[in-house]
């Protein structure tokens, strides 16, 4: 069947032509019954797709009122018969579903089908009637797994595109909060919908990303993290420079901040653009807990970031190359910890980090009935026994141990691989220039982080290019009544959040 | 991008092969060392170097049995040969930047010792943190060579306990590198270093059994200063003079002084603030300097009969505390002028300040000036507190 197929007036040349189009397949069910009644009645089929349509609309506001009633009679079958638009009349005054429309198309029929809709054929008419029957199973609504907080909603994205939008709707009922949707994949034809406040959003970014996602040409889309390769700024850095989040109120605070949301049907991962680098230290929670609490926190997190980033490396550098900088006594115990250790300290880093984030692997990937086996077998692995065996010293594994931890401060799961991946070339800098070697990698980093931006905004916003209004919510995050005004990111659409001086 | 991508991870994965080209060292791969000694033999230094033994130091390896620090010694015509042919007795390379004490032998001292400390100063790797001692009457190695206990290192010992004592007791003083170099080239002012004695057995002293004996039969001890004309030992300060030495270059942040009874037996105070001002003048082509020392003091201790809640013992305390300092401190002065004919108070420097036209007529022959010119002292006495109880007890004592 070619897409441009159009439908006949013969049902049984219809039946025939759907069928084959979808190959016979099993799920697809035709139920065929007549209305009206001996000697006047009309032949028609319903179609369907089982699983993906709802049973109990069908049943009820579909057969219900087409087998019964009036359409049990000869008079009405005669009536359907000779109708000038016998689709119309059934749409009229008989269907008792909401969401009818008349296709004539064989290819939109198929599509609707394939979607979860329904659709009524009858004898004699080459357009069809499709009643929307959407009722995909799907997942209730769950605490997010990767994003989880003490204070603030509980309630996570699902895989339905449908019900995300909705768990946004219900924070934002305001009218300017627009959604467009566009079919992805040529072959899984998956719904992408680009949801922003129309007059926060800055016009330029929301064509952007409408731009760059209708650009995207490929077979499927099966998570968010496709579209988020196929439409980033930069493709070499080991930054994201696309945010993304499983908890609708992160989604809905980027929206009010002027962002945009992507949301892709079959994934909890909703995209969020332009994304800012202080963002990934930013978590809902902030907002939550008092300011004050909320400053120092995130204050252990930009600790946590630079620990995880050149622990590792600034232990090597030190003990390898800068002994002076030691305390005395420290440094005789970290020398008698060394004593007997075969490796020089960067592969004794490495052979840790390697291992930990082997250990870190596996801990995810393993199926959950032999998780306590293996965290057993890892933590002497990694602890107690390596030290005992003098493959490595008892302060290399606090060194290790204490990255690893930080790495796991950070709010948001792809900032931290980033870091592990680039912890392993400042080791390898710090062990053959030492701290001098750092630094120049420390130098490169703010240089590459510098030159990144995000749909139109430089990653460093705030700090670089500095914005002293910015600042109430980047490092610190200052008293409500402080923050009147948006963060700045490329717009000055609607800058102002509302002012709430302080109850005295 | 790409290819700057690709030079990038080019650059990364070469430098890897530069790992153990440069200055990288395994702290197993060092010798710590925490005291370093200079003797002179002949034409040669004898270099000897106090090193730690890592595994018998460490906290929670308990003591591994052997002694906690190994002194290796080398000689050579230079301090730098020396230390580099030290690795043919050392199984590692001798790592200085830790160093605590450095030893002169007195027979160094006494020949000079600027030579000696140019390798110090000019090498990197040695911090200036660390203080300089001269070995009074014995070897810079005999004083490396014994073993403490309580402080393991007895490098850090020596260091631990002329920092204690220069803070709570007025005799003791420390000496850096750069103080001393200073001093050294400074006009108007001899240099000072403190002086360390070795006791007891030092056969016994360098083993074990020192640290296994409640009263260990071999010790180290700072005791004294020694001075230095130039860069050469001349004599030794005792204890009174010392105290009279920091009482007037201002070194005492706390120390016990005594007070004269008026009925006999003494009184015993600690110093919780001491300042010292020298003024400089000439008069008549004649250099003088007035000190004014001020202090204050809380009882410590009284071992007489004396009547503390009067006002005016207090008073009459003070002054007979004052004139006690002021004459311990011109005795010494004068011990200095007519002894040694050596300025290491300073004196000349506060003439420099003061009058700079007359320094330079003066500065030829300073020492000379020295030993003629007339010192003033002013001592103000403030006694403070009394501790916990007002009058002794033993006066209460009944039958």
């Amino acid at each position: 069947m070619n897409a441009n197929a159009t439908l006949a007036p013969s049902l049984r040349h219809n039946l025939d032509m759907l069928k084959n189009a979808l190959g016979h397949s099993t799920d697809f069910i035709v139920r065929s019954f007549r209305i009206g009644d001996a000697p006047a009645f009309v032949s028609a089929a319903l179609l369907y797709t089982e699983g993906l349509a709802d049973s109990k609309i069908i049943d009820e506001f579909i057969m219900e009122p087409l087998m019964s009633g009036i359409c049990r009679s000869a008079d009405f079958g005669a009536r359907l018969a000779n109708h000038r638009d016998p689709l119309a009349l059934l749409k009229d005054s008989v269907l008792t579903v909401n969401g009818l429309s008349v296709v004539p198309d064989a290819g939109v029929l198929l599509e609707a089908i394939l979607s979860g809709d329904t659709a009524i054929l009858i004898d004699g008419s080459d357009r069809a009637l499709i009643a929307a029957t959407k009722g995909v199973e799907h997942r209730s609504i769950a605490e997010p797994a990767s994003q989880t907080v003490i204070r603030g909603p509980l309630e996570g994205f699902v895989e339905s595109i449908r019900v995300n939008t909705a768990l946004i709707r219900r924070k934002i009922k305001d009218p300017r909060l627009w959604l467009e949707t566009i079919q992805i994949g040529t072959v899984t034809r998956t719904d992408v919908g680009i949801m922003y406040i129309n007059g926060i959003a800055d016009d330029s970014i929301v064509r952007e990303v409408r731009q760059r996602i209708e650009r995207i040409d490929i077979d499927g889309i099966l998570e968010s993290g496709y579209i988020e390769e196929l439409i980033q700024d930069e493709k070499w850095s080991p930054f994201p420079t696309i945010f993304n989040s499983e908890r609708p109120d992160a989604i809905t605070a980027g929206l009010l901040e002027g962002r945009v949301a992507i949301l892709v049907d079959g994934t909890p991962f909703v995209l969020l653009v332009p994304a800012l680098f202080v963002q990934y230290f930013q978590s809902p929670e902030d907002y939550y807990h008092r300011w004050d609490v909320s400053s120092l926190i995130r204050m252990i997190r930009y600790m946590g970031f630079l620990i995880a980033l050149v622990g590792p490396s600034v232990y090597i550098a030190v003990t390898t190359f800068h002994q002076e900088m030691i305390p005395t006594n420290l440094l005789i115990n970290l020398a008698s910890q060394r004593e007997g250790v075969p490796f020089p300290a960067f592969i004794e880093a490495l052979l840790m980090e390697v291992t930990f984030e082997i250990l870190r692997e596996a801990g995810i990937r393993m199926p959950r009935a032999v998780g306590s086996a293996i965290s057993i077998v890892g933590t002497l692995v990694i602890g107690q026994a390596a030290v005992e065996a003098g493959i490595v010293s008892a302060a290399m594994v606090i060194v290790v141990s204490i990255t690893a931890i930080s790495s796991f401060v950070m709010p948001s799961y792809n900032m931290s691989i980033s870091i592990r991946i680039l912890r392993f070339p400042l080791m390898g800098l710090a062990a053959s220039f030492g701290l001098f070697g750092i630094f120049i990698g420390l130098i490169l980093l703010v240089l590459h982080l510098c030159s990144l931006k995000s749909f139109g905004a430089p990653y460093m916003t705030s700090i670089a290019p500095f914005y002293a209004s910015n600042q109430k919510d980047t490092l610190f995050r200052l008293p409500r009544w402080g923050i009147a005004k948006r963060p700045r990111l490329l717009n000055r659409n609607n800058p102002t959040r509302g002012r709430n001086p302080p109850q005295t | 991008m790409r290819k700057t991508f690709a030079l990038v991870l080019l650059a990364l994965t070469l430098s890897l092969l530069l790992t153990g080209c440069w200055s990288r060292k395994e702290m197993n791969d060092l010798a710590i060392a925490m005291g370093i000694g200079i003797d002179k033999a002949d034409d040669q230094y004898l270099l000897s170097v106090q090193a730690v033994v890592p595994n018998a130091v460490a906290a929670n390896r308990g003591s591994s049995g052997g002694l906690p620090v190994v002194t290796y010694k080398s000689q050579g015509k230079t301090i730098f040969e020396a230390m580099r042919r030290m690795t043919t007795v050392s199984p590692r390379k001798i790592y200085a930047a830790h160093l605590r004490v450095l030893v002169l032998g007195e027979t160094l001292a006494r020949e000079g010792i600027a030579d000696a400390l140019d390798f110090l100063t000019r090498d990197h790797e040695l911090r200036s943190d660390y203080y300089i001692v001269v070995a009074r009457a014995a070897s810079a190695e005999a004083v490396l060579k014994r073993v403490t206990a309580l402080e393991r290192i007895p490098a850090n010992k020596l260091y631990t306990s002329l920092q204690i004592s220069e803070k709570v007791w007025a005799p003791a003083s420390t000496v850096t590198l750069n103080k001393l170099i200073q001093e050294m080239v400074t006009e108007g002012k001899s240099s000072v270093i403190s002086a360390v004695e070795v006791w007891g057995d030092s056969r016994a002293g360098a083993t074990k059994n020192n640290i296994e004996n409640i009263d260990p039969p071999g010790r180290i001890n700072a005791n004294g200063l020694a001075i230095f004309r130039k860069d050469r030992l001349i004599g030794w300060l005792n204890e009174t003079e010392s105290t009279a030495y920091n009482f007037l270059v201002n070194n005492v942040r706390s120390s016990v002084v005594e007070f004269p009874c008026p009925k006999g037996g003494s009184l015993a105070a600690e110093v919780i603030r001491s300042d010292t001002r020298i003024k400089g003048k000439v008069v008549d082509g004649k250099p003088r300097v007035d000190i004014f020392i001020r202090a204050e003091v809380n009882i410590g201790e009284v071992a007489c009969s004396i009547d503390l809640m009067n006002e005016r013992t207090i008073k009459a305390l003070e002054n007979a505390g004052a004139e006690e300092l002021k004459s311990l401190c011109l005795q010494s002065i004068r011990t200095m002028q007519r002894q040694y004919r050596l300025d290491i108070y300073g004196f000349g420097e506060a003439i420099h300040r003061a009058a700079p036209a007359a320094w330079s007529k003066l500065r030829t022959d300073w020492n000379g000036h020295f030993a003629n010119m007339d010192v003033s002292i002013e001592v103000d006495y403030r006694i403070r507190r009394l501790g916990t109880i007002g009058n002794a007890f033993k006066d209460k004592i009944k039958e």
